[in-house]
Order: structure tokens, then C-alpha cells, then sequence
């Protein structure tokens, strides 16, 4: 029997091709099966279409591959984009801004009588327009607040027209953003009519907007809540989720606190507001699904005002679909799985043009039964959100596995450990879930209730809703090594990598993934990793030079001391700046590049005063807020800095600016028969002057070109890299999988060593994933995580 | 008369006095019932003795004979010399010897014993060799001198490489930390022919020239610095990629002066600036250049 064949459609002009990544990623990974075959079509910044591998999907951003993609396809013509999409049963766009969300993709498919997923041209474009949508709604009586649009060509009247706002509706807090923008890109708190008129300029500068709307800032709380049509067409709000940050300091609920887990933002589904107010909420919701005229799904954003007051400020008519995103965090409180809500909400579409979606069937009997494993994420450490985002796509990736059969397991930062229902499992952040997990007894009660009556409207068929609710249990991590058959250690940083929880593990004999004790706490150690490498200088693989020093050694430092000590320093070093970094924790925390003595002085003021983060613009040419560990630190390296080549990728071309002819690199291990393997290397290209997580680990930041793009890099000199790599890997005991971070000479393949790490982030857009994929046999992310498994269990 | 003169001839025979005979007293045996003779007797176990201490020597003899060759160190091998390869082919091909040395039940590591024809036959079979010479030298010592064909390319086949000969055949597989690709060409098959038996899909005319180019090139004429040369499904051409810069397409039926002097003259009047932003200059039309 044929596949049902479904055209994926993704990227798209706007900033928010990369996040459309991100969401053709989910889709591909819950959606496609033995019945169901994804045909994923890439939009490029210039509305060109190309057909592109599934593998594509799972790069990091667009950028990764755009500029491939100019070199090596050719781009579809309308008329063949229209023939190939023929082709395809059904058209799921997932493209978000601009031509996916503004109506004009589905125009063409309209005109062309295409069955697709999704709202009709006209209820986007309306929706999609922040000012438009206002406007409508304001007519229709519902509550709004003012909004003022600003025409890219009116400039001469921006600044008139922005201080009469101010003065009218007496603003002393505003919100100015692209009137076509979404997930947060270029939405700007501001205090004047000055500030906006700044803001402004720079909206428009970015050459993609070319109308702007200013608001001003609402005083309440803010919620998001999605609506999904059920097989009658009638809309259901499910259950909203509260937003929970500090508005202080002009801070908003931004595109970093959006798609970055952070301390910094908590989401509460239900929200913690009165039952009344969350009915109020789903039926104006549900009542403006069907004023604007949407289809199958939706999510709308909007703030309850301290006086009762409801207004909804965004409609999106394609939500985002990351893993944890809103659309599957409210709906899993229903009970929905990633796959089964994706099925719901295309069994809706299919029905609506009358095609027949295929169910999914149910694996054969007599096949081998699952094997049982427990996949563990959080813990205390500063990279403990990124291990949410690791642990929890482990998780889902391998509840596809035919192999194996994954629970989730949170440990708190308390290190006690939660075993965890499907749907806590999507919440963000350690203390967020660890929270949920506390108060779900209390919470119970009011969940069953606020979701029996959504659950009714929706009309599920039977094996809609997968995912049964239960109580999170509690565990010592004690109990929980007792009771794993299988341990997946999703935990970055701290006891998960520095070699205690292997310990534990080695002396209960419970398998897990990633090396043993010995070589976890050897990697663990930057410094004393370099020294083990040592011996491996002669043959083309080198440590940065390193200094070592107390934390306490500083305390008492003048001025002087600090100018002297730094001048010192970088004699020892040999090079005109430094790389500073907390001895003993992995990642991307606490990392800074000084310039100069007052640089280290910031620097340990920030440390010594054990903040979280160093914000932005605090140190030389810093770029980006720098996250600290999260424990004390005690000892601090510095480290030489490399010049390397300087690389860019601006549009779709890349410059190459040769200076040293040496590029950063990281480069994935997996171990086969027992010898680890080095994987193609990806050349990584920082935006500012050290990877920040955001870039290692959040989709849609970043850029990883896998393998090193030719002509720039020779094919040998990858090569020898990849031995040597190997060559890195069994001096320092390495086992299962790892990722190595190295300076790479292009012509000769040496390389300069920065760290080892034996638990490399595993999170959708990271890049051993895309290097897996660049092998001669390409290994799925669901076959690369069996094949970590598999290697001792 | 008969009497006496029997006697005497007795007594001559014997000597007189010695021994008396008495031919009266006859007595006749059986031959077949005759009891053993002491005197015989006593001469047989003196031979048996003879015999027991003769085989009883032969065979210590042995015993030490085979101790000397299967278990004493008088011919041990302790030393085994190569000479005419470089220090990596030379350890590998020590290990192949000590492994013939040791892959017998008994005897291992003698040098009487030592199968020359067994680690000839290995050597041939692994290496592509111009001589192979294997010499035992006493008492501990095995010399091998051994020549490989001389390498003048490296061939990149999948993800493998090996040394070429001037003919285009594989000498050996190459591991990649030990390619120097400033002393020769590295070439990248692209086709789908790959190596069979030693030959690579290259022949000798294709090599020499790959070899001119990379001797026109090498010293960074243009500053281009080769990254390797490609043989692919384009029939008469070679591609040269120079790192961080343009692939040029050479057309192997023209000479290599005519094509390089083109290049020059192409680069020197339309591309002084540009030349590393192209993605490719094609050669093979004669003085049609095509530049991308």
C-alpha cells in the first residue's frame, strides 16, 4: 500500500527560518512512519523552494546549509514547486512570519486547489498582522489597547506621530514591534517617544519589515493559549498557560527566554488564575478562532489585566512546534503525545477535503519485546536547563525506538530524583518541573477538572489521547540506580559528568551510556586533560597553553596587582588575550575572552560575588550575556586564545578571511566494536568571541558547516584530524560516545585540544547530530541514540 | 698314515697341544634340538650392549639435536634486519617475519627452520616489490632487504588511500598521518571504477601528467596551493582543487605547457584580484576558457 505522502513546508524569508526548522524537525520526528512519509520543501530567504534531505532538518539553523544549497540545487519554479506538491496527498506549511503565517502560501495552494493543514490565505493575513488583527477585534468588541501603525516609507511623520501616541493615551511604558514579526524578533521595550522612534529606525533598517506597531506596555499577566478544531469544526481552547517573568528593566518575554529554557521565565499550565477567568479566556479565544475564520489549529497570546480585563495581543496561525513547546505542553495535560496531537490536528484537515489518513498501526506480535531504560536529566548545575533539553529529546526520540522503552526521570536540584508522567516531562526548566512535581497532588484535582470538559469538546476518537496521567514519583538517587536496568545520563556538568554517578552506576553494575568513571573525571579537568595529552605533541595534537590559579588568590588584589598579574599572565601564555573559565565545570558557563586587566577584574567581581550571569557589555567587546556555574567556583584557568581564520556566513555567501589557517572545530565520537570512530568534524563559527550556550545548544542560533566546506579546508587534513581525534579519544579512556572541541589546521590537520567531553549535549539542534548524519551511511538521530544504547546494553 | 697325518693337520690347524681332539667318542645332534651355546650366548649380550649403548647415543644424539633446533636459543632469532624501506613498512614487515617465525608448532623463532618461502610469498602478496631478498644470517639473525616499487602518487579511493607507482598501480594502503602532500600529488577517484587487483583507474600517460602539473604547481605559482587532484566521470580531463581558491579543469589531450600558459595569461589579464573567488576555470576548449 502507497505511503500517505505529506509536503512539509519550512523556512521562509523571515528571521524565523530557523525556528520553522525547528518545527518541520517535530513534525518529521512524531509524524512520519511506516504509513506516513514526509516530503520536506525549504523556502530560502529569498521565497526560493528546494527540495531538501530529511537530514537537512536536523541542522542547526538554515545558515548551516543556505549557502550549500545555492551551490549545489537548483531552485524549484513555481510551476514545479506546484507539480511536486501534486505529488504529495497533503501540504502541512510550517513556516512561520513571513509567507507561511501571512496568508501568501496558502494562496498559492488555494489557487492551485491543494489540500493543506492549516488556516485559509484570508484569516492568516488578518490574524498575522498585529495591527490589522487589533483593529478587527477592537470592532468587534473586544477589549484592546491602543496601537499605533508606522510605515516604513511615512518616516518623516514617525516622530510626530510616536510623540502624539505617547501624549495621548499617557504611555510611560511602551512596546514597539514588526507589525508581520513573530516569536519575539525585534520587539523592543521603551520608555519614550525618543527610544521608540530609535527602535523604529532599527526595525526598519533590518530591510525585512516594512511596517511597525507601538503599544503600550500592558500591566498584567501574560498567557498563551492554543486552539484546536475538533471533527466538527469547532473550535476548542485548550488549557492556557501563565507566563511567568519579571517585566522590570524593560525586559519582555523575548525570543531568548522563548526557545531557551531560563530560570528567568516559569510557566504555570493550568495558570494560577481563577477558574472563571481560564473559561472567559477559552471561549473569547475560541470565539475570535472563528471570527478570524482559522482552521485546524491556532495559539494566541494575550494578558490578563489586573482589573479582569482579557486582551489578546498575538494570533498565530502556525504555532511553534518545538519539542516543549506551547502547542505540546497544553495539549499532553489532555493527555496527547507529540505524534498523536500532530495526527489529530491532520485527521481533522484530511477530513475536511475528504482524504483518508492512514492509522498508525500497532507493531506486529512476536517482535522482540522493548527493553526497559531510564533517562535521567536536570540536576545543579548551570547547564541543568540544557539537560532538560537533552534528557527530554533522548526521551522522546527514543520512545520511537523499537528497541527501547524510555521513562523520564528528573533530578532536582536537591538531587532527588522524579519519575515523571509524559506531560511534566515538557515543562522547561529543573525548578519548574521539580515544582509541578511537588504541588501535583494538590494540583491533581483541579487539572482533572479544568481538562474533563476540553477533553469532551475535543472529541478524541479512541487512541487519540496515548499518554495517561499518573502522580511523579519521588525516589533517592539511591533507589533510582537500584531500580534502572539502564541508565541514560542526560545530566551535563557536575556529578552527572564529572565521574560520581558513573562510580555509583560501575559499582551496582547497571549499564549507561558515555564513558566510565576514570575518564569522566579526567575530562572533567581542562587542566589536568591537557596534561594527559601531552605526550601526544609530536604527533600533531596540542594543548593551549594553560595557567592555573586559586580564586582566593585574588581577593586581596589592588589595581596594580591585577595590571601586574595580567601582564605576567599573558608572558606565560604567549598571546595578547585570554581565555578565562571555571576549572572544573563543562559547557559554555563562566567562559570569557579578556583584553585586558580590568577585563579580570570584572570578571572575578562577578564571580566572587556569585552571580548567575555577567551581563552584557560588562567586559571588552562582550557581546553576550555570559551564563556562571552554578556552584562556587574555587579555581580558574586561563588559557591562550587562538586567532583563527575569520569566518562568515552574510546571506547565503561565505567569507573566508585567512589569517592563521586555523578554524574551531568540534567533532562527534561514537564508539563501533568497541574502537571509537571520530564522526565528520563541523566547523564552528562564533558571533562573538567564545560559543555561548545559545549558539552550542539552542535551535536556531549558531552555525555548525559539517564537514568544513572545501576549497577552504582540505579533504587530508580532515582526515588526519579524524585520526587524530580517535587517537585524543583513547589517551583519555573514552568510551560509548563523546565530543572533542579543537582548533583545526586546515592544511595539515593538527589540531589544538580545548576540551573532551564525555557527555556531549544531546538536544534537537545540536550538532553531533548533523555529523551522525554527514557519515557515508547517514545515522538517524533515532538510530544514533540505539547505537549508544546499544553499545553496552 | 691317514691317522697321523690327520693329526697333524689338526695339530697345524689348531696348534699342538693346545686342544685334543677325540674323534672316537662320535656324537651326533640334531642341529634343531641343539642346546645354546654359552660362548655364543655370552657374545650376543656383549653386541646387544654394543647395539643398546650405539642407539642409546644415536639417540641422545637426537635428543640433543632436536633440543638444539626446536628448544635451545643457539638459533634463535634475535635480530631481524630490513633494510630498504622507510622505519613504518620496516615494522611492519619485522611483524610479518616474526609472525612466519612463530606459526609452527615447533621450532618457533629458529633460524634453521625459518620458511622463507612462506614470508616471501606474504610479502608479495601485502607489497607491490621491485626486490625482495631474505637472508639468513648466522646465528640469530634474518636479514630482509626489500625494495617497493617507488611511489609517486597517492590514490584516494573512498575513504582509503594508497601509494602509486608510475604504471598506476596500488604499491600499498597508506594511512593518512602519513601523507606528506607537499612531496606528491594526492588524486581523488570520483569514478566508479575502482581498484582491481593492484591497478588503480588511472593509466600512465594520465599520471605523468597529474605529475607535470604538480611539479608546474607546487612551488605555489599563483600562490595556489594544491589541495589534490580529481579524476572523475569527465572523459580526457583531470581537475586540479587548490586550496582556498578555483578547481581547474585540464584537458589530458593537450599538452600541459599549452593549458598552463593560458591559465597565466587568463589570471594575469582578467582575474589579478579575483582569482580565488571563482569557483572553476575550465581549460579543455582550447582558447575557449569558461570561468565560474
Amino acid at each position: 500500500m502507497p505511503k500517505f505522502k505529506i509536503a512539509l513546508l519550512c523556512g521562509g524569508p523571515s528571521l524565523e527560518r530557523a525556528i520553522s526548522l525547528n518545527s518541520a524537525r517535530t513534525v518529521l520526528d512524531h509524524l512520519q512512519s511506516r504509513e506516513i512519509e514526509i516530503l520536506p520543501v525549504y523556502f530560502d530567504h529569498k521565497n526560493q523552494a528546494f527540495l531538501i534531505s530529511q537530514a537537512q532538518l536536523y541542522s542547526n539553523t538554515p545558515t548551516d546549509f543556505d549557502f550549500k544549497l545555492s551551490q549545489t540545487a537548483t531552485a524549484l519554479s513555481q510551476k514545479e514547486l506546484i507539480i511536486f506538491l501534486k505529488k504529495a496527498d497533503l501540504t502541512f506549511p510550517v513556516i512561520h512570519g513571513k509567507l507561511g503565517e501571512d496568508g501568501e502560501i496558502q494562496k498559492l495552494l488555494e489557487k492551485n486547489n491543494l489540500p493543506f493543514v492549516g488556516s485559509p490565505s484570508k484569516a492568516c493575513a488578518l490574524a498575522f498582522d498585529k495591527h490589522l488583527a487589533n483593529e478587527f477585534i477592537k470592532q468587534r468588541g473586544f477589549y484592546t489597547l491602543p496601537s499605533l501603525a508606522l510605515l516604513k516609507n511615512d518616516y518623516r511623520e514617525h516622530k510626530r506621530d510616536i510623540t502624539g501616541f505617547f501624549k495621548r493615551h499617557k504611555v510611560t511604558r511602551a512596546v514597539i514591534k514588526p507589525a508581520t514579526g513573530g516569536s519575539s524578533i525585534a520587539v523592543y521595550s521603551v520608555s519614550n517617544a525618543d527610544e521608540a522612534l530609535a527602535r523604529a529606525k532599527e526595525i526598519f533598517s533590518k530591510g525585512v519589515y516594512d511596517r511597525a506597531v507601538l503599544e503600550p506596555f500592558c500591566q498584567g499577566k501574560e498567557f498563551t493559549v492554543i486552539i484546536l478544531e475538533n471533527k466538527i469544526n469547532q473550535p476548542v481552547a485548550i488549557l492556557p498557560t501563565e507566563i511567568e517573568l519579571s517585566y522590570k528593566d524593560h525586559q519582555i518575554f523575548d525570543y531568548r527566554k522563548k526557545y531557551l529554557a531560563t530560570r528567568q521565565v516559569f510557566y504555570h499550565c493550568p495558570p494560577r488564575f481563577k477558574d472563571e477567568v481560564i473559561f472567559k479566556i477559552q471561549n473569547e479565544a475560541q470565539e475570535l478562532f472563528r471570527l478570524f475564520k482559522l482552521r485546524d489549529f491556532a495559539r494566541f497570546d494575550g494578558w490578563l489585566e489586573p482589573n479582569g480585563k482579557i486582551w489578546f495581543s498575538d494570533f498565530n496561525p502556525i504555532s511553534g512546534m518545538e519539542q516543549n513547546s506551547f502547542l505540546f505542553m497544553q495539549s499532553s495535560r489532555l493527555g496527547f503525545s507529540h505524534g498523536g496531537l500532530l495526527r489529530f490536528i491532520v485527521k481533522n484537515a484530511c477530513r475536511r477535503y475528504g482524504l483518508s489518513f492512514p492509522e498508525v498501526k500497532k507493531t506486529k506480535a512476536g517482535l522482540k519485546p522493548k527493553k526497559s531504560l531510564n533517562v535521567i536529566f536536570g540536576g545543579n548545575t548551570a547547564e541543568r536547563q540544557v539537560s532538560v533539553m537533552s534528557g527530554t529529546n533522548v526521551w522522546l526520540k527514543l520512545k520511537r525506538s523499537v528497541k527501547y522503552d524510555p521513562q523520564p526521570y528528573l533530578m532536582d536540584t536537591n538531587n532527588q530524583i522524579w519519575r515523571l508522567p509524559y506531560t511534566l516531562t515538557l515543562n522547561h526548566t529543573v525548578e519548574e518541573i521539580a515544582e509541578t512535581c511537588r504541588s501535583a497532588k494538590q494540583d491533581e484535582k483541579r487539572l482533572k477538572e479544568l481538562t474533563a470538559g476540553i477533553i469532551k469538546s475535543l472529541m478524541p476518537e479512541k487512541n487519540d489521547l496515548t499518554e495517561a496521567w499518573f502522580l511523579p514519583e519521588k525516589m533517592t538517587l539511591k533507589n533510582f540506580i537500584k531500580k534502572s536496568p539502564y541508565v541514560f545520563i542526560g545530566l551535563h556538568g557536575g556529578l552527572g559528568e564529572d565521574g560520581s554517578l558513573q562510580k555509583m552506576l560501575e559499582l551496582n553494575k547497571v549499564p549507561f551510556n558515555g564513558s566510565g568513571s576514570a575518564a569522566s573525571a579526567l575530562c572533567m579537568n581542562k587542566f589536568i586533560t591537557g596534561q594527559a595529552l601531552a605526550s601526544l605533541k609530536k604527533e600533531g595534537m596540542h594543548t593551549a597553553r594553560k595557567v592555573v590559579a586559586e580564586l582566593n588568590l585574588f581577593k586581596k588584589f589592588k589595581n596594580q596587582d591585577f595590571i601586574e598579574y595580567w601582564k605576567n599572565l599573558l608572558k606565560k601564555l604567549g598571546s595578547n588575550t585570554a581565555i578565562v573559565k571555571p576549572l572544573d565545570d563543562g559547557c559554555s558557563a563562566g567562559i570569557a575572552r579578556l583584553f585586558k586587566s580590568n577585563d579580570l577584574k570584572t570578571y572575578l567581581d562577578y564571580a566572587f560575588k556569585k552571580t548567575t550571569a555577567i551581563p552584557q557589555d560588562q567586559l571588552t567587546n562582550q557581546y553576550n550575556m555570559i551564563e556562571m556555574p552554578a556552584c562556587p567556583m574555587n579555581k580558574i584557568m586561563f588559557e591562550e586564545y587562538i586567532t583563527t581564520d575569520k569566518i562568515q556566513i552574510i546571506g547565503n555567501k561565505l567569507t573566508w578571511l585567512k589569517n592563521t589557517d586555523w578554524i574551531e572545530i568540534t567533532m562527534g565520537l561514537l564508539e563501533n566494536k568497541g574502537k571509537m570512530r571520530a564522526l565528520n568534524p563541523s566547523l564552528t563559527v562564533a558571533l562573538g568571541n567564545v560559543l555561548t550556550l545559545e549558539e552550542k545548544f539552542q535551535g536556531g542560533t549558531g552555525i555548525n558547516i559539517t564537514p568544513p566546506p572545501a576549497p577552504y579546508v582540505s579533504l587530508l587534513a580532515i582526515e588526519k584530524a579524524k585520526i587524530r581525534i580517535e587517537k585524543v579519544a583513547k589517551t583519555l579512556g573514552l568510551r560509548g560516545y563523546a565530543r572533542v572541541d579543537a582548533f583545526m589546521n586546515i592544511k595539515n590537520g593538527e589540531l589544538i585540544i580545548i576540551e573532551a567531553n564525555t557527555l556531549p549535549g544531546l538536544t534537537p539542534a545540536t550538532v553531533i547530530y548533523h555529523q551522525a548524519l554527514a557519515e557515508k551511511t547517514p545515522l538517524y538521530p533515532v538510530e544514533f541514540l540505539e547505537k549508544i544504547v546499544g553499545n553496552n546494553y | 698314515m691317514l691317522f697321523a697325518k690327520n693329526n697333524f693337520n689338526k695339530t697345524k690347524r689348531f696348534g699342538a697341544g693346545k686342544r685334543r681332539f677325540i674323534y672316537s667318542k662320535k656324537t651326533y645332534a640334531n642341529p634343531f634340538f641343539q642346546r645354546k651355546k654359552v660362548s655364543s650366548l655370552r657374545q650376543s649380550g656383549f653386541l646387544s650392549n654394543k647395539i643398546k649403548l650405539t642407539i642409546i647415543a644415536s639417540f641422545v644424539t637426537i635428543l640433543i639435536f632436536i633440543w638444539l633446533l626446536f628448544f635451545s636459543t643457539l638459533f634463535k632469532i634475535n635480530k631481524i634486519e630490513i633494510s630498504g624501506v622507510g622505519e613504518n613498512l620496516a615494522s611492519e614487515v619485522e611483524s610479518l617475519a616474526r609472525q612466519v617465525a612463530e606459526d609452527r608448532p615447533l621450532g618457533k623463532n629458529n633460524l634453521l627452520l625459518y620458511n622463507e618461502d612462506k614470508l616471501s610469498q606474504i610479502l608479495n602478496n601485502k607489497y607491490y616489490l621491485q626486490t625482495l631478498n631474505i637472508k639468513r644470517k648466522p646465528l640469530h639473525t634474518l636479514k630482509i632487504t626489500l625494495k617497493e616499487k617507488s611511489q609517486i602518487a597517492v590514490w584516494r579511493e573512498g575513504d582509503k588511500y594508497f601509494y602509486l607507482d608510475s604504471e598506476g598501480n596500488a604499491i600499498n594502503q597508506v594511512e593518512p598521518l602519513n601523507i606528506n602532500g607537499k612531496l606528491m600529488p594526492l588524486i581523488e577517484n570520483q569514478t566508479n571504477i575502482k581498484i582491481a587487483g593492484r591497478k588503480a583507474n588511472i593509466n600512465e600517460s594520465a599520471l605523468d601528467y597529474i605529475l607535470a602539473l604538480f611539479n608546474e604547481f607546487k612551488d605555489k605559482k599563483h600562490s595556489f596551493e594544491i589541495e589534490r587532484f580529481i579524476v572523475d566521470r569527465d572523459l580526457n580531463t583531470v581537475k586540479m582543487a587548490v586550496l582556498d581558491g578555483p578547481r581547474i579543469y585540464f584537458n589530458l589531450e593537450e599538452t600541459v605547457t599549452k593549458q598552463v600558459e593560458r591559465l597565466d595569461l587568463i589570471i594575469k589579464e582578467k582575474l589579478p584580484d579575483n582569482l580565488k573567488t571563482k569557483e572553476y576555470i575550465d581549460l579543455r576548449y582550447g582558447n575557449n576558457i569558461y570561468i565560474k
